[in-house]
C-alpha cells in the first residue's frame, strides 16, 4: 500500500471552522456528518431579485471577549470568522491566545477572495451618492491583507506571513505553503486556512454569471442547477512532527501530499479532459508515497456546476481507473455552501475529522447521480474505517489542488521520528 | 536561522521609465552608482515588436498588459522549455480594482438586473495570473498573493520553497500594479481619515505602477552568468558594506529597486554586489544580498 514517503508529513494538531452548520469544529461538524440542511435566503442587502436565493450562512457570531464591542463591530466579517476559527485552532493545539516571546514564532498563511468587500460595497454605495459624506471607517478593512495583519498582531505570530487569493483553491494552496515553510525551517507551527464572508458581491456576481441554484447545489446530479453560495473560515494548526512530540501532543491528523496545477484553458471554464487536476493528484500522491489504491476517501471541490463537475469526476477517472476503482467521493458544498477563499481549508477539516470519526461524510443534494460524472458517491453517511482521504479543488482560471490525509503517521515516518 | 537562496535566470521590467530590462540596466549604469531614484509610473506608451502578444493583449485591462509584458520581456531569447515545470507567483496590491468598481456600478444599478458578468469576471484578482498562466502555456502552481509584511521578500521566500519541494525547476515572480483613479480618491480619503500609513502609496510621489518578473530557479543551479540572490530570515536593520538600495513596503516599486539591485550586480561586467533592504510600515527590515555568480564564495 505505501510505497515510501517522499516528503516529511505535517502534523495536524489543532482544527478551528465556523460555518453555517456551527460555530466550532464540533458543531460543524455533527451538522456535516449528519447531512443537515441548513440552507435560506440570506438577510443581508440584496437587490430584490436576488433575496429569494438560498446561501449558507453562519448565525449567531459569538465575539471573543478579548475583543471588545467598539473593535468588533468595526471589523470585517471575513475578519471576525477568521478570529473565531484561529481561536479555536489554537486552543485545540493547545496554544495561548496571545503568543509570548517564549513560543516558537508561528507563521501565518490565509486566503480569502473578498476581505472586506461587506463592508467596503457599503462605502462605495455612500460613495456614489455623496463621495465626501461617505463613512471611511467602511474601507479600514478593504485590502485583503488586512485579514492577516490582524490575526498576526492580535496573536502576535512572529513567524512568515502569507496572504493567498487564489479564490477556490486559495486556502488549499495556503496550507500547502504552510508545510513547505515548516519543512524548509522557516517555522515550526503555522496556522493555516481560509476565511469568506457573504457580501453582495459574491452572490451578485456569481448569479450574472449564471452559476447559481436557488434552492441549493447537487453536486455530481444529473439536473446540478448551479452554486450555492456560502461562508465560513477553518484553521489548521501545522508543526512539524518533531514539535508536536516535544510538545507532547497527540495529532489529530497528518498532511502527507500537497499539488497545485494549472489547466492554462480558459479563464473560468476548467479544461474538460480534467488532465491537469489528475495531473495535481498524481503528483499528491506520489508525494505521499502513497499509491492510489490506499486512498480510502475523496472530499471533491463538487460545486454542482456542469462544467466543474465533469472535469472533475473525469479526472477521478484518470487516475483512480479502473484497476484500482474510485474510493468513496463525496462534495460537502450542499452543507457548508461554496466558501470560495476558505473552502479549501473547511474541507482539509473536513478528511480530517471523516478520518479521526472513520465516518464518510454525505454528498448531499443529489438524488439523481449523473452517469456522465459516474462516481461512487455517499448517498448518506457511512461510519468505515479510514486510514487516508484526498481532498480536490478545481478555482477559476483553470487552477487545481490536491491535498492527502492520513490519520495515523505513515510507518516509514514513525521509525524516522522513533530514531 | 532559514536563508532563502536563488537564482536568477532572467528578468523583465515594464514601467513607463523602464519599457524593458535593457532600459533599467542602462540607467542603472548611467547613474553610475546606487541608484536612488527609480520611481515608476503608468506604462503606455512602450511598444512591442510581437504581433502575438499584442493581439493577446487586446480587450486585456492594463495590469494584464504590464504583466505580460515583462514576463515577455523576461522570457526573451530563452529556452521557454522551462516552463514545463514552472511556477507562477504574481503579487499584487491592488489586482484589476477598476474591475470591482465597474461591476459594483452595474451591481448597484437598476436593482441589479444587469451585473455585469464580464467585470465581475474580471474583478477577481486571480485573473492576471490565470491570463499570463494560459498564454505563457505554464501548467505549474499559480498563486495569487498580495500585499504582506514585505511584498518582494515573501514572493522571494515563497519561491524558495516551491524550489525546494522540486515540483518545479524555476518559478516565475511577478510583482504587477495598475493606475486606478478610483482606488486613488478611496485611499486619499482613507489615509486623511485615518491616518493609515500603508494607503499612502497613493498620496506619495513615488507611486508605482507597471510589472517586474524575474525567472528564478535552484541556487545550485545557477551558471556563471546568474546573479545570485539570499535573503536571511531575520530582521538585519539594513546593515552591510554593500551598496543598498532601501524600499519601503510597496510591491511593485521595491520590485523595480530589486531589478535595479540586480542590473547593477552584473555577472558580466563582474560588478560588485549589491543589497536591496525592504522595510515595512512599521520598519522592521529584511535584507537581499544580490551577487554575481562569478563573485559568490563557493
Amino acid at each position: 500500500m505505501n510505497s515510501g514517503a517522499h516528503i516529511k508529513p505535517i502534523a495536524v494538531t489543532g482544527i478551528g471552522m465556523i460555518t453555517a452548520q456551527g460555530n466550532s469544529t464540533a458543531e460543524s461538524w455533527r451538522g456535516i456528518s449528519s447531512g443537515a440542511d441548513v440552507l435560506k435566503p440570506w438577510d443581508g442587502p440584496l437587490p430584490a431579485a436576488l433575496r429569494q436565493i438560498k446561501v449558507a450562512a453562519c448565525t449567531n457570531l459569538i465575539r471573543p471577549v478579548d475583543l471588545p464591542p467598539r473593535l468588533w463591530n468595526k471589523l470585517s466579517r471575513t475578519q471576525q470568522l477568521a478570529c473565531i476559527s484561529t481561536d479555536e485552532a489554537l486552543q485545540s493545539a493547545g496554544f495561548p491566545r496571545r503568543q509570548i516571546a517564549t513560543n516558537p514564532p508561528i507563521g501565518c498563511f490565509v486566503a480569502t477572495t473578498v476581505c472586506g468587500m461587506d463592508l467596503s460595497e457599503r462605502y462605495y454605495q455612500q460613495y456614489r451618492l455623496n463621495a465626501d459624506a461617505a463613512d471611511v471607517n467602511l474601507m479600514r478593512r478593504m485590502q485583503p491583507y488586512e485579514v492577516l495583519s490582524l490575526l498576526s498582531r492580535r496573536h502576535r505570530f512572529a513567524g512568515p506571513g502569507y496572504m493567498n487569493l487564489t479564490t477556490c483553491v486559495g486556502s488549499a494552496m495556503a496550507i500547502g505553503a504552510a508545510c513547505d515553510a515548516i519543512r524548509a525551517g522557516r517555522c515550526e507551527v503555522a496556522v493555516a486556512g481560509g476565511t469568506e464572508a457573504l457580501c453582495q458581491l459574491l452572490i451578485s456576481g456569481f448569479n450574472s454569471l449564471r452559476l447559481v441554484s436557488p434552492d441549493g447545489c447537487r453536486p455530481f446530479d444529473r439536473n446540478r442547477p448551479g452554486i450555492t453560495v456560502g461562508e465560513g473560515s477553518a484553521m489548521l494548526l501545522l508543526e512539524s512532527v518533531d514539535s508536536a512530540r516535544q510538545r507532547g501532543v497527540q495529532p489529530v491528523g497528518y498532511i502527507t501530499g500537497f499539488s497545485a496545477t494549472c489547466d492554462a484553458y480558459h479563464i473560468t471554464k476548467p479544461e474538460p479532459n480534467g488532465a491537469a487536476a489528475a495531473q495535481a493528484i498524481r503528483q499528491a500522491l506520489q508525494e505521499a508515497g502513497l499509491t492510489k489504491s490506499s486512498i480510502n476517501y475523496i472530499n471533491a471541490h463538487g460545486t454542482g456546476t456542469h462544467d466543474n463537475d465533469i472535469t472533475e469526476a473525469a479526472a477521478l477517472a484518470m487516475v483512480f481507473d479502473s484497476s484500482s476503482g474510485i474510493p468513496p467521493v463525496s462534495s460537502t458544498k450542499r452543507l457548508t455552501g461554496h466558501t470560495f477563499g476558505a473552502a479549501g481549508a473547511i474541507e482539509a477539516a473536513i478528511c480530517i475529522l471523516a478520518l479521526q470519526h472513520g465516518v464518510l461524510p454525505p454528498n448531499a443534494g443529489s438524488v439523481d447521480p449523473d452517469p456522465q460524472c459516474a462516481l461512487p458517491l455517499v448517498r448518506s453517511a457511512t461510519a468505515k474505517p479510514l486510514a487516508t482521504a484526498l481532498s480536490c479543488n478545481l478555482a477559476f482560471g483553470g487552477n487545481n489542488t490536491a491535498m492527502v490525509f492520513s490519520r495515523e503517521l505513515p510507518a516509514d515516518n514513525q521509525r524516522e521520528a522513533d530514531a | 536561522m532559514t536563508v532563502s537562496k536563488l537564482a536568477v535566470y532572467s528578468w523583465g521590467v515594464y514601467t513607463d521609465q523602464f519599457a524593458n530590462a535593457a532600459a533599467l540596466t542602462a540607467a542603472v549604469k548611467a547613474q553610475s552608482g546606487v541608484p536612488v531614484s527609480l520611481n515608476c509610473a503608468v506604462a503606455d506608451s512602450a511598444q512591442t515588436t510581437d504581433p502575438d502578444l499584442d493581439s493577446a493583449l487586446q480587450g486585456l485591462d492594463s495590469i494584464n498588459q504590464y504583466a505580460f509584458r515583462a514576463f515577455q520581456d523576461a522570457l526573451a531569447g530563452r529556452d521557454r522549455a522551462m516552463l514545463n515545470r514552472a511556477a507562477l507567483l504574481l503579487l499584487s496590491t491592488w489586482g484589476p480594482m477598476d474591475n470591482t468598481i465597474s461591476f459594483l456600478d452595474s451591481m448597484l444599478e437598476a436593482q441589479g438586473r444587469y451585473a455585469s458578468p464580464r467585470h465581475f469576471t474580471r474583478s477577481v484578482y486571480s485573473t492576471v495570473a490565470s491570463h499570463a498562466a494560459i498564454y505563457f502555456n505554464i501548467h505549474g502552481p499559480c498563486e495569487t498573493l498580495t500585499h504582506g509584511q514585505w511584498p518582494v521578500c515573501s514572493v522571494l521566500d515563497r519561491a524558495a520553497d516551491l524550489l525546494a519541494s522540486r515540483r518545479v525547476d524555476h518559478v516565475i515572480a511577478c510583482w504587477a500594479d495598475q493606475s486606478s483613479k478610483i482606488a486613488e480618491d478611496l485611499c486619499r480619503r482613507g489615509v486623511t481619515a485615518l491616518h493609515r500609513p500603508e494607503f499612502s502609496r497613493f498620496t506619495s510621489d513615488q507611486t508605482g505602477y507597471g510589472a517586474v518578473a524575474l525567472v528564478l530557479k535552484r541556487h545550485q543551479d545557477a551558471t556563471p552568468s546568474d546573479v545570485l540572490l539570499e535573503l536571511p530570515d531575520t530582521n538585519t536593520g539594513g546593515a552591510s558594506a554593500s551598496p543598498t538600495l532601501n524600499i519601503h513596503s510597496f510591491p511593485t516599486d521595491g520590485a523595480v529597486h530589486l531589478a535595479a539591485a540586480i542590473a547593477a550586480a552584473n555577472p558580466v561586467s563582474g560588478k560588485s554586489p549589491m543589497c536591496f533592504t525592504e522595510t515595512d510600515p512599521r520598519g522592521q527590515s529584511r535584507i537581499v544580498h544580490v551577487t554575481p555568480k562569478q563573485r559568490h564564495p563557493p
